[in-house]
């Protein structure tokens, strides 16, 4: 079965994309204008333009302004294109435990006749983290949006120690250990899907209040 | 013992990613595709757990005779979603169209030991079941009958997944088992 792998550029979406390797032939991408989207990663997305390229696999890539219901249909249209270019019958998302996300994409999914799998709904945070690890994925943390991460979290190596840490948090202000409610953003560097490893040597740390991005600049 | 029986066909190929390992995690029992099951093989355990699958996965109303062990089987069986068709459909009820996706109101219809008010709930499915007079209905959405009981059986059926922000629904079950 032909799929299209909803691709942020991020862990989970990598991660699903890795899981159905075997039948992904397209990944698509939104990039979103705003910053508060509930709906689609904004840090870093032009990140996916090289991974895609790394990977050998083409990439849809469609603009939204970010308004909530608009965006819903400019991901149709995104899905929409993939079914016609790459006679897709599925989608793939990396979505855990976002209810939010999930639904809506199954409501598009269902409009359009696609199976919607979402290989990794519900599972454990901790084992998702180590799992990526196990896997050689590298994974950076590119944003962090709420308390207690400060602006140290910045450009840190998803690995054992992070994982740790981030389990204690968990514990004591309640955040989401995978970072679903949007308490932080990754972007992938290399996963075994990458023929080439993406290497920073450009960014900055954009830090205000209670959240910051790295701002990556440039890649090569 | 505890079994969670899989639903889905060979082409949801993650189909026991989303709708079985969920619920697994929570009760910690063993996993068995619904064509390995019999009267048999389910009289080994006392609590049996029937899973969803994806919305447009309907193989397995291709093979409902596949259930017959049902009607013979005395422990405790929770129907999630196609689990809760599949339990209706083999006591004599009918499947009717009803599409539901994403979080739906359930409002309490009669008293029972789940839920003592309306709550919210996830929803994924494209049929509900008309309910005959071997059930009663415990909760509804606007469309269609959400949770159900066997009227002389430990059977129990919920449309929605329960397993996502309504987990402490399986506890009583749980509990009931380990009594």
């Amino acid at each position: 079965m032909k799929l299209g792998v909803l691709f942020s550029g991020g862990k989970d979406s990598n991660y699903a994309l890795f899981k159905s390797r075997k039948d992904a032939v397209c990944l698509i991408s939104i990039i979103s204008k705003n910053k508060e989207s509930y709906m689609f990663h904004v840090p870093n997305i032009h990140l996916v333009e090289y991974q895609a390229e790394s990977m050998g696999l083409p990439l849809i890539k469609k603009f939204t302004e970010g308004e909530k219901e608009k965006e819903l249909e400019d991901l149709r249209e995104a899905i929409e294109e993939a079914k016609k270019k790459y006679k897709i019958e599925g989608i793939v998302t990396g979505a855990v435990e976002s209810v939010y996300q999930a639904s809506r994409i199954q409501k598009i999914c269902d409009e359009l006749g696609l199976w919607c799998f979402n290989p990794l709904w519900l599972k454990d945070q901790v084992e998702l983290l180590n799992e990526l690890i196990k896997n050689k994925f590298e994974v950076i943390i590119s944003g962090v949006f709420a308390y207690p991460f400060n602006e140290s979290w910045l450009g840190r190596k998803i690995d054992e120690d992070v994982i740790g840490e981030l389990v204690e948090l968990k514990e004591k202000y309640k955040i989401s250990i995978s970072g679903e409610g949007g308490e932080y953003e990754s972007s992938v560097l290399n996963s075994p899907m990458f023929k080439k490893k993406i290497k920073v040597v450009d960014s900055k740390k954009n830090w205000e209040g209670n959240s910051g991005v790295l701002e990556i600049n440039k890649v090569e | 013992m505890i079994l969670v029986i899989d639903v889905n066909s060979s082409k949801n190929k993650f189909g026991r990613d989303e709708f079985v390992r969920p619920i697994n995690n929570i009760v910690k029992g063993e996993i068995k595709h619904y064509s390995e099951v019999n009267l048999e093989e389910a009289k080994k355990y006392d609590l049996i757990i029937i899973c969803g699958t994806a919305l447009r996965d309907n193989v397995y109303l291709d093979s409902i005779e596949k259930f017959e062990w049902i009607k013979e089987y005395h422990g405790i069986i929770v129907g999630i979603c196609a689990g809760m068709q599949i339990l209706g459909m083999i006591f004599g009820c009918s499947l009717k169209e009803c599409k539901e996706i994403g979080m739906t109101k359930i409002n309490k219809t009669k008293e029972n030991k789940f839920f003592s008010t309306g709550f919210e709930a996830y929803e994924l499915h494209n049929y509900a079941l008309d309910i005959n007079d071997e059930f009663e209905i415990f909760g509804k959405s606007n469309k269609c009958a959400q949770v159900i009981k066997h009227k002389t059986r430990e059977f129990y059926g919920f449309l929605f997944h329960f397993e996502v922000r309504n987990k402490h629904f399986i506890d009583g079950f749980l509990e009931k088992k380990k009594g």
